[in-house]
């Protein structure tokens, strides 16, 4: 589902990402991992058509990013780690906004069983700034998934929100995941990534620094068994915590 | 110095400093570098430009009584309405890291009467400037000392007054009781001005049919009887240095003026009541005010938004950018409230009471006038005015460049959305104008006539509003740096940068008015000796709009394409 190849971005002469390369697939969960400027969430941004990388080659669903943008925009989702509304429109008519601009032709039937995934049906008619920084992180989540997307990206996905929010979007990522959407997630929840991820995806200074299942990852690194993806982290980025 | 104050006078001249080798820095860059001396060469003819002659002594002593009443209306709106919060507001990070920090109040107030002298000092220079040549015999510079002096007072007392109601509102009777003096003495000056004017009322009403200036002759009497003009002495003693004519009476006159500031600072000073309740308040109060303007692209909201009546469902399947102009429209309805449409029906009501209380005068031509100036003035302010376009948007782009859409389609549906809004407004005026100037119209031209010049006019405009409009969207893609988003435009950077803007943009579209103007103009003259006007008209608007309508397309297919490659890590991050 997502192919990236070569992907380098940079900003004047900093390169924030460097010769990324790796694939998902329909069903996988590649969790995305580094520290602080590291580049995740500039290797998102580019994953998602925000921002044009500099070298390098993106394609979703079997489209290439560059040359049929919207074929493949229609494809994913992206919810950033900081949720931008409009602030003038309520939860139900962000979901019936993204309903048209995706061609969502069943949203009548799909969006009340959404929000009640999301614990959104008693504020479907509160406007997006009278929202808490939990409900918007919600309901930018409801909007990503409004269109079942085949790519689902998501930055800091629980961010905000409370402890049986968290759990029901821990389950939601991995229903998706199994229902075949490729999800590319990035997070400094380490234990997040180590429950919900199928293959994990390590980068310092914009570059990768291991890629694979954990097993793949300790293979060839013998101090590294046994260990948890913290310990995994922390060795590979060189902090002497490890 | 203390350690809060040290901290203090550091978080003051580091600020200073930073921001000032940030704007050098921007200066770097050949745009910026050019809007400054745009600033400057528009600052230069506004203020530094021909002199003025120097006025009369009659016309000073009316400048005097207009500030005069400026400032009591001033005063009566701080004691009585509070109607400035922002006088004890703090930025967001002051509040959090000072008001938990061990600094006194008095350390708290100073910060605040420090930040305060950058604007006094500003408007010092500025009113220094506009004033010049308006007193002859006094050096610029004890003018500014004037000038200062009164501000720096009326920033005080408004300072106090804002400590005062919130000791009130936080003690009740206590704060009250703390106060009683300066409360009493507004009290007391208060009810003596009222009675004092209110003794000269017989002689104001005798005066106004007379016109105004016997009434403000009236007036200025009225001020100067015993009572009144005893209360209004010390506001007269911040006034006088400013008209003093010479060094000496200059002299003279400051002697009470920095009496009465010191005055007002040792007052300030003794309000250390607990302020911080009223102040936190004070300060997300403005916060949220700057934030809803950043958000609804410099326009000033009052409150929050509202969902409010005006609901229309938007279908979830059809044609896509119309999600577009759906939203955007909702959040004119939704954030400001349609102001124009208010407008229009003030005008209407305006317009129906003229009709029938001055029928057969000129009442109705002269509303129907201005309905028609600012339909035209809207060809030129309306694309600055109604911004709620890619301007707005350009804050999410993030969200925008996730959508399925291609870049005309997208850029379309933005421009398409503040086009329809100026349109529709213009029309309402146009529809106004027309009622105002009706008998005139049906005496001089025929019915088809009339028809025909409407549907031209129909034709034309929403094409030539959506060029006036795109090309504003092409800056604000251009140039992001150029739109204000995160903070208010301030210095003469900016300001250069918006005179470059309206200059360019007026520019831009009188060159893509040309070739539409010629096309329907000449389609006119070659008609206008073979068809009826009330054809000729409308096919000329047909081949104006054809090339408007052109000229649109291209620039929207060029703009997708701007916005299709448009990387907003690097341009909005500059």
């Amino acid at each position: 589902m997502i192919q990236v190849e070569g992907l380098s971005k940079l900003y004047g002469d900093f390169p924030a990402v460097q010769q990324l390369g790796f694939s998902v697939g329909a069903g996988e969960v590649l969790g995305l991992v580094g520290p602080n400027g590291a580049g995740k969430t500039t290797t998102l941004r580019c994953l998602a058509g925000i921002i044009p990388p500099t070298r390098g080659g993106i394609r979703i669903a079997g489209h290439d990013l560059l040359t049929q943008p919207v074929a493949a925009k229609a494809r994913l989702a992206f919810v950033p780690d900081e949720p931008h509304l409009f602030e003038y429109l309520t939860v139900e008519e962000h979901l019936r906004f993204v309903a048209r601009l995706y061609g969502v032709g069943d949203a009548e039937t799909r969006i009340p069983p959404l929000l009640e995934e999301l614990e959104l049906g008693p504020k479907r008619q509160a406007l997006g700034s009278e929202l808490s920084r939990g409900m918007r992180q919600k309901l930018a989540i409801g909007c990503g998934l409004l269109h079942q997307p085949d790519v689902l990206l998501l930055d800091e996905p629980l961010t905000g929100l409370d402890p049986v929010g968290i759990r029901r979007m821990k389950a939601t990522i991995a229903g998706r995941a199994a229902a075949g959407t490729a999800v590319v997630l990035s997070s400094h929840l380490l234990p997040l990534v180590e429950e919900l991820c199928t293959r994990v995806l390590i980068i310092q200074s914009g570059r990768a620094v291991a890629l694979g299942t954990m097993d793949q990852i300790v293979a060839g690194r013998p101090g590294l068994e046994g260990r948890g993806l913290e310990d995994i982290f922390l060795a590979l980025t060189g902090h002497r915590e490890a | 110095m203390s350690n809060a104050a040290a901290a203090l006078s550091y978080l003051l001249r580091r600020s200073l400093v930073n921001r000032l080798r940030r704007q050098v820095h921007q200066l770097r860059q050949p745009r910026n570098l050019l809007a400054l001396a745009a600033g400057l060469a528009y600052l230069w003819l506004v203020f530094l430009g021909p002199q003025r002659a120097s006025v009369s002594a009659s016309f000073n002593s009316w400048i005097e009584l207009l500030g005069l009443a400026m400032i009591v209306f001033a005063l009566v709106r701080w004691w009585l309405f509070d109607a400035d919060h922002a006088a004890l507001a703090f930025t967001p990070a002051e509040v959090q890291f000072l008001f938990p920090a061990p600094v006194s109040r008095h350390g708290l107030i100073h910060l605040k009467l420090v930040r305060m002298q950058f604007v006094l000092l500003l408007n010092t220079l500025l009113w220094t400037v506009i004033v010049r040549g308006r007193f002859s015999g006094l050096a610029p510079w004890l003018r500014a000392g004037a000038l200062y002096t009164l501000f720096a007072t009326l920033s005080l007392h408004r300072l106090g007054v804002s400590l005062l109601r919130a000791s009130v509102r936080e003690h009740g009777t206590a704060g009250l009781r703390r106060r009683l003096v300066p409360l009493a003495a507004f009290g007391i000056a208060g009810s003596l001005l009222f009675v004092g004017l209110a003794a000269s009322w017989p002689s104001l009403q005798a005066a106004w049919p007379e016109g105004p200036v016997v009434f403000f002759a009236a007036v200025r009497a009225a001020v100067e009887r015993p009572l009144p003009a005893a209360v209004l002495l010390p506001i007269r003693w911040l006034l006088r240095p400013i008209t003093a004519t010479d060094a000496a009476v200059w002299g003279r006159a400051m002697v009470p003026a920095l009496g009465l500031m010191l005055a007002h600072y040792l007052w300030v000073l003794r309000s250390n009541d607990a302020f911080e309740e009223a102040s936190i308040e004070a300060s997300v109060r403005r916060a949220n005010r700057l934030a809803q303007r950043r958000r609804s692209g410099g326009r000033a909201l009052e409150g929050m938004p509202r969902l409010g009546r005006f609901r229309v469902r938007l279908r979830p399947s059809g044609w896509a950018p119309l999600a577009i102009v759906w939203k955007n429209i909702m959040s004119e309805a939704r954030g400001v409230g349609f102001p124009w449409v208010q407008t229009l029906l003030l005008l209407a009501a305006v317009m129906i009471i003229v009709r029938l209380v001055a029928r057969g005068t000129t009442g109705p031509e002269a509303v129907g006038a201005l309905a028609a100036t600012w339909a035209a003035l809207l060809l030129i302010a309306g694309p600055q005015w109604i911004r709620n376009d890619l301007r707005r948007d350009l804050q999410q782009v993030d969200v925008l460049r996730t959508w399925p859409l291609a870049g005309p389609a997208l850029v379309g549906a933005e421009v398409a959305s503040s086009a329809l809004v100026l349109t529709a407004f213009q029309a309402g005026l146009l529809l106004l104008a027309a009622a105002g100037f009706a008998e005139s119209l049906a005496e001089q031209y025929q019915l088809g006539e009339l028809i025909g010049g409407v549907a031209a006019l129909a034709l034309v405009l929403p094409p030539l509003n959506y060029l006036a409009l795109a090309i504003q969207n092409a800056g604000a893609l251009l140039f992001p740096e150029w739109v204000r988003f995160d903070r208010r435009a301030a210095g003469v950077e900016a300001l250069g940068q918006g005179v470059l803007g309206m200059a360019a943009a007026f520019l831009l579209l009188a060159l893509a008015a040309i070739g539409p103007a010629l096309l329907g103009g000449g389609a006119a003259w070659l008609l206008w000796e073979r068809v009826a006007p009330a054809v000729v008209l409308p096919l000329g608007g047909v081949a104006a709009a054809g090339g408007l309508v052109l000229e649109a397309f291209v620039v929207t297919d060029w703009l997708g394409g701007v916005f299709e490659r448009f990387d907003p890590s690097t341009r909005l991050m500059e």
